[in-house]
């Protein structure tokens, strides 16, 4: 259940550390993210700069900016089709551009299988996917 | 117009007609009026039904006098779900194969891929057809925890790792979440 001021893990090679949710876009109002939601976000602390390295330069994001992401784990269990209930021990998210396209060129941990829909992209770059 | 108060009925004397009488003396009504309440009751104005209302006879029983249509039902899913019976082996308890908690258990689903899942056993959750199984793992680092359906078509199968290396004191294990207070 992401919501304005939740915080998230960025788990992509943009630069973004954490982050801090300011909207949950393409929902009603008061209703909160699950995985697979988009949401506007404002960048709180930012990695290292070894890492960030590997980002080119027009992408590399500064604490204090404002972008997109997609939330790909929650700490709130969600349920599929099948009844399978899954839950995972933190929220995280990937940025993304106005397009839907991760901003980062890696990704690291765990997405949900959920991004299947609309995010294929993200998936096909998560080492896991649960 | 001033409501008289109800006294307490008296011995002979109903409480039904101590308030009929009090009613009665409030909106002073006439004699013929006040003993058709009284007759009537609650069925004030009753007319006959234009439309005659039909009394349907019960049908034929599809099931045999005595018989448990509940148990009925869950026998006959149990056998379409799980012909060969391997789930009730895993998971009754009395079964001489049965995962206990603390055990490490695969399960494998009905996808192209054959997405497979590796966990411990933090819950038995046993519902006949609805039990679930908690599991629990560390998947890059971070625990992720899936609740499975044990007769969902989706699964598989269970396949059984490794026994608890010591036997759970406890029937469900939700102590094995990091503790959020404290450092991790």
């Amino acid at each position: 259940m992401i919501y304005l001021k939740s915080v998230l893990n960025v788990i992509d090679n943009s630069g973004a550390a954490m982050v801090e949710c300011v909207n949950v876009l393409g929902k009603g109002n008061k209703t909160a993210g699950r995985v697979g939601d988009r949401i506007v976000v404002v960048v709180q602390s930012i990695r290292s700069a070894k890492l960030l390295a590997q980002t080119s330069a027009q992408n590399r994001v500064q604490r204090g900016d404002v972008r997109h992401a997609v939330i790909v784990r929650t700490k709130k269990e969600f349920q599929r089709q099948d009844g399978t209930v899954v839950r995972f021990d933190d929220n995280a998210c990937v940025l993304i551009n106005k397009q839907g396209e991760p901003i980062g060129t890696r990704i690291m941990g765990v997405v949900a299988r959920e991004l299947q829909q609309g995010y294929a992209k993200i998936v096909a770059l998560a080492p896991k996917v649960v | 117009m001033s409501l008289p108060l109800l006294r307490l009925p008296v011995r002979g004397c109903s409480v039904a007609e101590t308030c009929l009488s009090a009613l009665r003396s409030a909106i002073s009504m006439t004699l013929e009026d006040s003993r058709r309440v009284q007759n009537a009751g609650y069925q004030l104005n009753r007319k006959p039904a234009k439309v005659p209302i039909k009394i349907l006879q019960p049908g034929p029983s599809l099931l045999p006098k005595g018989s448990e249509p509940k148990q009925l039902l869950e026998q006959k899913l149990t056998s379409e779900l799980d012909p060969t019976g391997w789930r009730q082996q895993l998971f009754q308890r009395s079964s001489p194969l049965a995962l206990r908690p603390g055990d490490v258990v695969r399960v494998v689903f009905n996808s192209e891929t054959n997405q497979t899942f590796v966990g411990t056993i933090m819950a038995i959750r046993r519902r006949g057809l609805d039990t679930s199984v908690r599991l629990r793992s560390e998947v890059a680092q971070l625990g992720v925890e899936m609740s499975v359906k044990v007769y969902s078509t989706s699964v598989k199968n269970f396949e059984f790792i490794s026994r608890a290396v010591k036997k759970a004191r406890r029937a469900k294990l939700y102590y094995l979440r990091p503790d959020e207070k404290k450092g991790k």
